[in-house]
């Protein structure tokens, strides 16, 4: 076992635009004590972890591996996980 | 049918994709230009941060669907990483298909589509700031 394997389990969620900046960091670390959770429990979890950027995360989306992910959805703390917020291109 | 995507770093400074096809009698462009003001202020640039390979993903799944749903002979979409400057192209969307119509409606649809899902945020860089 490793010490990637051991509770709690660091989730690693990418930050962009204006979230990040209100954050101040470009990645958010929530801690959880198993190796996957729901989409919807996670941004509960960042939430109450990240306090400052939680009335905006709410209106996000979690990407997992690059692809919109559902909220009954389980994503691991192996995956790559990104908060996408209101999104300007074009 | 035939799908290009790129993300070019800054200004989009080549011609694009030309889109002739035999069967395709309506090709239309449409290039995003970085206006002298944003938000009632007055910027210098934007810069555009996009989350790769997401945005590069995002932008061909939709550009697959929009040519199912409209039944396009091609479609080409170029858009910026990094900075832009004002009056320089940042976006440009090309489609061809039978008829004008539905290249009309599709580039419209597409547009529209990609503000909400790609991941890719603009930043002005205000002149006021400099």
């Amino acid at each position: 076992m490793t010490e990637d394997n051991i509770p709690p389990y660091v989730f690693r969620v990418l930050l962009f635009g204006p979230i990040a900046q209100t954050a101040g960091t470009t990645c958010a670390e929530v801690m959880i004590e198993q190796p996957d959770i729901l989409v919807e429990q996670l941004i509960e979890t960042l939430c109450r972890q990240n306090p400052g950027i939680a009335s905006s995360v709410r209106t996000c989306r979690i990407a997992r591996n690059h692809a919109f992910a559902q909220d009954h959805e389980r994503v691991s703390f192996r995956d790559e996980l990104a908060l996408i917020g209101m999104v300007s291109g074009g | 049918m035939k799908i290009t995507v790129r993300i070019i770093n800054g200004p989009l400074t080549d011609s694009g994709q030309v889109l002739r096809m035999p069967d395709a009698g309506a090709v239309v462009c449409f290039h995003g230009i970085v206006r002298e003001l944003e938000q009632g202020r007055r910027i210098l640039a934007l810069d555009y941060e996009v989350y790769s390979p997401m945005a590069e993903q995002e932008l061909q799944r939709l550009a697959g669907e929009v040519v199912q749903t409209h039944g396009l002979a091609a479609i080409s979409v170029d858009h910026s990483r990094g900075r832009v400057p004002v009056g320089e192209c940042s976006f440009r969307l090309t489609v061809a298909s039978m008829h004008r119509k539905a290249s009309l409606t599709a580039m419209d649809e597409f547009i529209d589509r990609m503000k909400m899902d790609v991941p890719i945020w603009k930043h002005p860089i205000f002149a006021e700031d400099r």
